[in-house]
């Protein structure tokens, strides 16, 4: 579904050339789960920016569904860190917008939001302004926002990082509950590595800057997962381990 | 229990009721010393201009009121009233459009907004009043000299509000928009344009006085009508009471042009700020 072919990306900076991204390939799986787990400020969000079509690679190629990427596309949603809801839009509208701006009619757009509300537990906000809901709950309108509109990929930039424990532990249940139901392909970064192991099909380490590919472990862990529990799980912790082990080695070297 | 927590209703009952008093006669206060003050002015002004200052320079209420009372059964009057109230929307209309068209243009044309940036910087440093001669010269004495002095003074007050507004609308919602697949279109008029409406619409209410100052100043130095001759004709013959009524015109003028605009702000942008107030309850 997704292919990064050895992507890097290189910028200029006072006369020197610095290397945010170095060779990262990955192959990812139609209705995979993949999560992206490196130490903070290491060129995670350079990665998405790149297959979502907002930034172009120095070197290599994104393809989706076998095509080139040349620039944004429907075909890759982006969830970001930051809701990003417009504040002059009540959530029913925030929801409805990439439906609006296709020219899906009123009555259906709001169907369908209407719908996809319902199931992240916003019913009864629908005419709610986003300075009324609370951080939870625009972070939920900003992930069906981009389901709304059904794109195959769906890439995602820590988007629990600015929640509460609690809160970020509901949105994960919740975001594989919606994953379930849609087989939606999803690349997940995070630097929690819980968050990493708990939602993905497979785990990718990156390096410190030069973010590079450090290795790729597959969860050992059935589905549907408990996330409230599963951190007792022995396959958990074995895997965690051995993670750590090697992210420990990259956070120290990461001085930003 | 259930005597105990309907006690404990009703207490709360009462303490809402007990806030809501002290809020009524807290504004009561507020109006009533506001009138209270307003009378003081008047009073001291009337009884004030037989012993302390001469009324001859000063005027007085009753002077005021008398040129209003004549002024109000004075066919003279409101052909000066609509053709200052002509000038002015004119003014204010024309500058607007042209302000907040242009400054739109200009947020998406990045290359126009920085050529002519500076230029629009030094222009709009000319102290205005200061070209109403010529622009009395260019269009004469009637009523376009004054919309044209009016509509440069709020042109560019639209022009940088909503320059800026445009600009400052997170670049990270246009992002989302993009990624979504809107075009420059759906992003221009769909997000740029609404996320910059509360700066265009607090610009509209900021340029208002301005679209007045540009006619009664245009009007001062060469009319044949407008409150602003009239207020000239007053000033220049040492009618101060005749002056001091033409103030209070103005002045109750831009008050009811300053509340229909709070009423379209409130209409246009403050849905979300009023709809704050009515939160519905937490669920989650």
């Amino acid at each position: 579904m997704l292919r990064i072919n050895d992507v890097s990306k290189r910028f200029v900076a006072r006369d020197t050339v610095v290397t945010a991204i170095e060779g990262v390939t990955l192959n990812v799986a139609a209705g995979e789960f993949v999560t992206l787990v490196g130490p903070s400020g290491c060129g995670k969000s350079t990665i998405l920016n790149i297959v979502s079509g907002l930034m172009p690679p120095t070197e290599g190629e994104i393809l989706v569904d076998g095509k080139a990427l040349r620039s944004v596309t429907r075909d890759v949603g982006y969830v970001t860190q930051q809701p990003n809801l417009m504040p002059w839009r009540t959530l029913i509208d925030n929801v409805g917008f990439p439906l609006e701006i296709s020219g899906v009619s009123r009555a259906e757009r709001h169907r369908r939001a209407r719908e996809l509300i319902g199931l992240v537990g916003l019913g009864g906000f629908e005419d709610a302004y986003p300075d009324e809901l609370s951080g939870g709950m625009r972070q939920r309108a900003n992930i069906i926002r981009t389901m709304i509109y059904e794109p195959k990929v769906i890439l995602m930039d820590e988007p629990f990082g600015p929640l509460d424990a609690q809160t970020r532990v509901v949105l994960q249940d919740l975001l594989l509950s919606l994953w379930a139901r849609t087989k939606i392909t999803i690349v997940f970064i995070t630097h929690d590595l819980h968050e990493a192991i708990g939602l993905g099909d497979r785990v990718v380490l990156l390096t410190a800057r030069p973010a590079r590919v450090a290795r790729i472990e597959q969860v050992p862990l059935s589905r549907p997962r408990n996330v409230f529990k599963m951190h007792d799980d022995a396959a958990f912790r074995q895997l965690y381990d051995v993670l750590w082990l090697e992210l420990e080695r990259q956070v120290k070297g990461c001085d930003d | 229990m259930t005597s105990q927590s309907q006690k404990s209703m009703d207490a709360a009952y009462a303490e809402a009721r007990l806030m809501a008093r002290r809020r009524l006669r807290y504004q009561a206060a507020v109006r009533i010393t506001q009138l209270g003050a307003v009378i003081g002015v008047l009073v001291f002004w009337q009884l004030g201009g037989t012993v302390l200052f001469d009324p001859f320079f000063f005027g007085s209420p009753k002077g005021v009121a008398a040129v209003l009372m004549h002024d109000l059964q004075d066919v003279q009057f409101y052909r000066d009233l609509s053709v200052t109230g002509i000038e002015m929307g004119l003014g204010y209309g024309l500058g607007a459009a042209l302000g907040i068209g242009l400054g739109a243009l200009f947020a998406r044309w990045r290359f126009a907004a920085d050529v002519f940036d500076p230029f629009f910087v030094a222009l709009n440093s000319i102290p205005r009043i200061a070209l109403a001669p010529l622009l009395i010269i260019w269009f004469g004495i009637d009523l376009s000299s004054k919309i044209v002095l009016s509509a440069t003074l709020v042109f560019f007050l639209m022009f940088f509000s909503t320059l800026s507004g445009i600009r400052a609308v997170d670049a990270a919602i246009v992002d989302v928009a993009r990624v979504m697949g809107a075009n420059a279109w759906q992003i221009f008029f769909k997000v740029q344009l609404p996320g910059a409406l509360a700066w265009i619409v607090s610009g509209l209410r900021l340029s208002l006085p301005f679209a007045l100052i540009g006619v009664i100043v245009g009007e001062f130095l060469a009319a044949s009508s407008g409150l602003g001759y009239r207020l000239n004709m007053y000033s220049t013959s040492y009618n101060t009471n005749g002056t001091f009524a033409m103030l209070i015109v103005m002045m109750i003028g831009m008050m009811a042009l300053n509340a229909l605009i709070s009423l379209a702000e409130a209409r246009a942008i403050g849905r979300h700020a009023v709809a704050s107030r009515s939160r519905p309850e937490q669920h989650t």
